[in-house]
């Protein structure tokens, strides 16, 4: 996975500014040669020949490669406006929990009562799967974008918490002591120290948390039978008419559209963290 | 400066005694280091100095103010064992962050008329040590030594009144120390702060300072007070000479003596 988004283990001596654009270069030089991408190809080309046999031995589970093609070139439209508002749905609800995950984790990271009364429930709660309650939310919210919004923010919420409140005290005694000894105030720790000394804790939060808010926004559209738009409604709808090259088309879509996200968050954490050497 | 610098101290941590009957007092502007073995309260001891603890009986007092104060008026500077640098910052940048926190500290500092020193010019205080070339390197980009002399101009680039350092060669090798020892006692000599260092160094005691301050362990308490009347400048040859390995002697002997009266067994 980390080869085929192209990414570079980069020796700690090499993170210097004057080297990074020499190194992109040597790697694009080997990401032309056939050893690096073959493989893949061939993986993809044998998976593509089991599709195909699958779709004739199994025909109510899997459609012709062809007809899937079919399906999102004879209306894009249909895909992408669809597309749009899963995003939307994921993208708010992530920010809006990362938002709120981040201000908690200050506050728990300040202030060890509140730490000490949140961190044990925060942490039952990233491990239940919080999609459960999404027939509730719509029942509470309705057929629009609100339970979306909702279930995605909290799906989203409590591993962003805990990454959050353990980066902000990621930073090492010694540099506390530094900045104490010149009186240095809570505030101006927390602003040079905690949240720069977190921004790892938070990409690898991040990288978390993007394919959860897919999951979250496709998870209430299919909660919610009737919603208008969405993958997640196109999937209902098509799977009860038994269109199956239209269910599989949305679920291609979604697949990519995750990547396309992955991707971002590790192109942003390389800019915002060349001084990582993770 | 205000007079004469006290520090007296009476401190009873806890259960544990880290520190008991403490009384030690720094004449302004000396170098005064703070040998003894492990578990001594040497480094409670610059804790308590730099007012991040409060000693439990007994009190300090340092340029007439409480720790403290002098410590939100920011007399002091540290340096770790640890470089203790930010990875994200360049050199200059980790050296100039300690200006931009507690600007109100640095000011009440001026208004008092104590001095106008101002920020010095900490480029050229690197360029000094050597760093002139790594001013915008990463710190994971720098050897051990160019971290830890990264760390010292920190601490210096405050123009502190007081300079806390707890055994900050460490780490390092033996080459490495020396060359930082040599550096350190130039820093200082420009500035005249007062310097308590902690070191587990004998050699390192005698060579950089005015007074070496002998501490025994359980109860952590002081034994013995070895004033190094050894001229200055002190370069790199004075180690091979005879008045040195005096008080080299003097002082392992103290140790010595420190130790058995600990009755600790080794």
């Amino acid at each position: 996975m980390r080869e085929v988004l192209g990414e570079v283990v980069a020796p700690a001596a090499e993170t210097a500014a004057g080297t990074a654009g020499a190194r992109r270069l040597r790697h694009r030089a080997r990401m032309l040669r056939p050893a690096y991408w073959l493989p893949f190809v061939l993986l993809l080309v044998v998976l593509g020949f089991g599709w195909e046999l699958g779709a004739r031995r199994m025909p109510y589970l899997f459609a012709p490669l062809g007809d899937i093609g079919g399906v999102l070139t004879d209306d894009p439209g249909y895909f992408l406006t669809n597309t749009l508002v899963t995003l939307r749905e994921a993208l708010v609800g992530l920010g809006i929990g990362f938002v709120a995950a981040f201000a908690l984790a200050v506050v728990v990271s300040e202030i060890g009562v509140v730490r000490r009364a949140v961190m044990p429930v925060a942490v039952v709660l990233s491990v239940t799967p919080l999609v459960a309650i999404a027939p509730l939310l719509v029942v509470a919210l309705g057929f629009g974008m609100g339970p979306k919004v909702v279930l995605t923010a909290l799906v989203c919420f409590f591993p962003i918490l805990i990454n959050v409140a353990t980066g902000l005290r990621a930073v090492p005694a010694p540099v506390l002591q530094v900045y104490r000894t010149v009186a240095a105030s809570r505030l101006e720790v927390l602003r040079h120290l905690r949240v720069p000394a977190s921004l790892p804790y938070v990409f690898a939060s991040l990288r978390i948390v993007f394919p959860l808010s897919m999951i979250g926004a496709v998870v209430a559209e299919l909660s919610a039978a009737g919603s208008a738009a969405g993958l997640g409604s196109v999937i209902q709808v098509a799977s009860s008419q038994n269109r199956l090259a239209t269910v599989w088309a949305a679920i291609f879509v979604l697949a990519a559209l995750g990547s396309l996200l992955f991707w971002v968050v590790t192109l942003a954490e390389r800019r915002v963290l060349h001084w990582h050497q993770s | 400066m205000h007079g004469v610098r006290r520090l007296y101290e009476q401190a009873d941590l806890s259960e544990l005694t880290a520190l008991d009957d403490i009384e030690l007092t720094i004449e302004p502007g000396t170098f005064v280091s703070i040998i003894g073995p492990s578990g001594c309260g040497k480094s409670t001891l610059l804790r308590l100095i730099s007012g991040q603890e409060k000693p439990d009986a007994g009190t300090i007092t340092v340029c007439g103010l409480t720790p403290k104060e002098a410590a939100e008026a920011k007399a002091f500077g540290f340096v770790p064992q640890s470089p203790a640098l930010l990875p994200w910052l360049s050199v200059l940048g980790n050296v100039t962050l300690p200006h931009k926190v507690n600007r109100r500290g640095a000011a009440r500092r001026r208004s008092r008329g104590e001095d106008d020193r101002g920020r010095p010019d900490l480029e050229a205080m690197l360029r000094e040590v050597g760093l002139g070339e790594s001013l915008h390197k990463l710190p994971a980009e720098l050897s051990g030594g160019m971290k830890q002399r990264t760390a010292i101009v920190r601490a210096f680039g405050l123009r502190p009144d007081v300079l806390l350092l707890d055994e900050p060669f460490g780490a390092l090798d033996e080459f490495t120390r020396e060359a930082l020892q040599e550096q350190l006692l130039e820093l200082w000599e420009q500035t005249r702060a007062t310097v308590v260092f902690v070191t587990h160094s004998i050699s390192e005691a005698v060579r950089l300072s005015d007074k070496v301050v002998v501490m025994a362990p359980r109860p952590g308490r002081i034994t013995d007070v070895i004033d190094i009347d050894l001229p200055r400048p002190r370069h790199q040859e004075i180690i091979t000479s005879p008045e040195f390995h005096a008080y080299e002697l003097a002082l392992r002997e103290s140790l010595r003596d420190a130790f058995s009266h600990s009755g600790v067994v080794r």
